[in-house]
């Protein structure tokens, strides 16, 4: 098990388009960095590490084993959602768009929506490998950073 | 005359003497006067017989340990005039000596003497509205009470004197027995200064029977005023207050609060003319000088358009000699709050028997509390005169100028005013606070307008409630430590805050939901929560109907 999960994580590493996805989290965050000019309280996560874990951890593998693992894996078991477009399977596609609807329910249109290409990204992962660790760990990077950075939010 | 005569009429006329400072001054009489409400035979007597007292307080205070009595007050009182106007001196005297008064005190006092604190605030009640207004008393009352203090109100204007007597009862306002308030007379604006002088002496005179609070043992007094009574304040403490400790052998108030004043002083006597009765913008006595501490608190209303408070601005000099004043100017802070708002309305509806219109304002009023910040900063004026505790420091608001080189407040990335004494209700903002009447486009004057964050802007500062919840939290116990919320009052504005927000008491941590660790906005649970938990469940356990082609 450990043996095979050291494998898996050379095989990402050694990944070329899964390192191109772990670095551009953080050239995207740069730009909206500049952009939005946050004041971000680096030590919320200390102050609050339930809601960090809740929000860093908890939200993205839960939302990675029912968007991708049960809707993107059913999805991908009809034929016409195998059809791919630039990579991007149908699946694919039809995960983001439910991740974007479900993301509605609780928040802002605008981050709803911003939730789309990363939805994306992990569902293009999770088509490559045909398993979940490589969602996980982008979802959980991407939350962790885009948190971390822009979030201020005020604990006690 | 031989000398052993004259040595027998020096110590005779030196025994006389207590007398005769006594006889320098004379306090007023009193009258209590009875709340009839019902006839001898217990019957409830029709609202034109009913004898109670305008502006009593809403509520029960029985249920508190107070009682409420009110008293008519009669003496004299000198008119002044100022000795050297043109050089702007304080320095005053009697121009027409003891033109009779009788005006009213509303006495709020503990029903046991064993739980007085020795303090009284007296408010010189305000007279805008053409009849008496007791903000002080309406806004901070429960600190008051939770303290064992007593709270004196004054009828002080003539207007407001002739109102009582002549307008309280007429056809165009509710019924009322009209006798209650026959005796009061005030012909001349100028006698306020010795109705507060010799109302306050009075209280502190333990043993005189006409002294409402004899045997309470009246230890110090603290003046207060709101509005444009801070105007009147200004006046007496600068003209008034040596005056006293000439008169009385020491002070007769023993420091003073002015709320959310305007920036001048009133005039000493002033003319009947409308219009003239403030001295001017650049006058200097609109600043106070006195030896004892005084606390001016300033609502951002006031700042610029407000009489244009911020040129009466004051700030401790640090000088030895220099006046004990520290200035107070609330960010987001609004003249009329919600709760004085309302419970003015209410006192309208019940004493005068209609309530106006509800002004039509295109935004919600301010829900920040004026009232928790004003009690806070009382309660300090009143250990800084016990004890000499020095009142908390606090920062003013930040004021600019803008394109057109008029000056501005300063705000923040949400509009809000930047600087000053900072409630926690600011600090964890849920829109933008527009309470200066400058910027007041589309909101009421007195009330200022809210305009709420949209959901993403709240989710942007507040990701979760939780976190919300957390801010307030951490802004309320800082509040608390710097003095500027009584600990007493942290659940209230808690709750009030919380409130505001739309969300749920949780404790700050623990949930009360479905999986106990989350919620959406405006504190309802985060429906997807539980059902991705689920759907994960049954995915990890290959539930037949969520098989995954692998």
């Amino acid at each position: 098990m450990a043996a095979g999960s050291q494998i898996e994580a050379k095989r990402l590493i050694r990944d070329g388009q899964f390192r191109a996805a772990f670095i551009a989290a953080p050239v995207f965050w740069a730009a909206l960095w500049l952009y939005e000019a946050p004041r971000p309280e680096w030590g919320w996560p200390l102050i609050a590490p339930d809601q960090f874990l809740l929000l860093v951890v908890a939200y993205p593998v839960l939302e990675e084993l029912v968007f991708r693992g049960a809707l993107q894996g059913w999805l991908r078991s009809r034929s016409w959602a195998m059809t791919e477009w630039r990579h991007v399977t149908v699946a694919n596609m039809i995960t983001s768009v439910v991740f974007v609807l479900t993301h509605l329910i609780i928040n802002p249109v605008y981050l709803s929506v911003a939730v789309f290409i990363p939805s994306l990204v992990f569902g293009y992962f999770r088509d490559r490998y045909d398993q979940l660790h490589a969602s996980i760990v982008l979802h959980v990077f991407y939350n962790a950073g885009y948190l971390l950075l822009f979030v201020s939010i005020p604990t006690g | 005359m031989n000398y052993l005569n004259r040595g027998l009429v020096v110590p005779a006329v030196l025994l006389f003497v207590p007398f005769l400072v006594n006889a320098a001054y004379a306090l007023p009489t009193t009258r209590l006067m009875p709340v009839v409400t019902e006839s001898e035979s217990g019957e409830l007597l029709s609202a034109e017989e009913r004898s109670t007292p305008f502006l009593a307080h809403l509520g029960n205070l029985g249920e508190l340990g107070y009682i409420e009595e009110e008293y008519e007050m009669s003496g004299t009182g000198n008119i002044y005039d100022y000795v050297d106007n043109a050089a702007q001196s304080p320095e005053i005297a009697v121009t027409e000596p003891d033109v009779p008064y009788v005006t009213r005190m509303l006495v709020r006092r503990p029903a046991d003497p064993g739980t007085f604190n020795g303090t009284v605030y007296i408010e010189i009640l305000n007279s805008t509205a053409r009849w008496d207004d007791d903000p002080i008393w309406r806004m901070s009352y429960p600190s008051f009470v939770r303290a064992g203090s007593a709270y004196v109100g004054i009828t002080s204007d003539p207007l407001t004197v002739d109102f009582l007597r002549n307008r309280w009862g007429a056809p165009e306002f509710e019924a009322r027995n009209r006798d209650r308030y026959q005796n009061l007379t005030m012909d001349r604006f100028g006698q306020v200064w010795d109705i507060l002088s010799q109302g306050a002496a009075l209280l502190k005179d333990d043993a005189n029977p006409e002294n409402p609070m004899a045997g309470f043992g009246v230890e110090r007094i603290i003046q207060t005023g709101y509005s444009q009574s801070a105007g009147f304040q200004k006046t007496y403490a600068n003209s008034m207050h040596s005056l006293d400790v000439a008169e009385y052998g020491s002070a007769v108030y023993d420091g003073y609060f002015l709320g959310a004043g305007g920036f001048s002083a009133k005039q000493i006597n002033p003319p009947p003319a409308p219009g003239r009765d403030y001295l001017g913008f650049s006058d200097k006595r609109r600043l106070v000088d006195v030896p004892v501490p005084v606390i001016r608190f300033q609502t951002e209303t006031e700042m610029l358009a407000f009489f244009a408070a911020n040129t009466g601005r004051q700030v401790e000099t640090g000088e030895p000699n220099g006046p004990k004043i520290r200035t107070y100017e609330m960010a987001g802070g609004v003249h009329v709050d919600l709760q004085l708002e309302t419970t003015g309305l209410l006192i309208r509806e019940r004493d005068l028997g209609s309530s106006p219109e509800p002004a039509v304002c295109a935004l919600p009023v301010i829900p920040i509390s004026v009232s928790y910040i004003q009690s806070a900063l009382l309660r300090a004026t009143e250990a800084w005169v016990r004890d000499g505790t020095e009142p908390p420091p606090s920062s003013l608001i930040e004021l600019g100028t803008n394109e057109s080189n008029q000056q501005v407040v300063v705000f923040d990335e949400n509009g809000n005013a930047t600087g000053g004494l900072r409630s926690p209700q600011i600090e964890v903002p849920l829109g933008q606070y527009i309470a200066n009447p400058l910027t007041l486009l589309n909101a009421c004057y007195l009330n200022g307008g809210f305009a709420t964050f949209d959901d993403a802007r709240f989710r942007e500062l507040y990701p979760t409630d939780q976190g919300y919840v957390r801010a307030v939290d951490r802004e309320i116990s800082r509040a608390v430590a710097d003095g500027f919320v009584l600990a007493e009052d942290a659940d209230s504005l808690r709750q009030d805050m919380l409130a505001d927000a739309g969300i749920s008491d949780n404790g700050g941590g623990d949930s009360d939901n479905f999986f106990g660790c989350t919620l959406g906005s405006n504190g309802r649970p985060d429906p997807t929560f539980p059902a991705l938990v689920m759907i994960a469940l049954a995915y990890l356990t290959r539930r037949k109907w969520l098989r995954v082609h692998k």
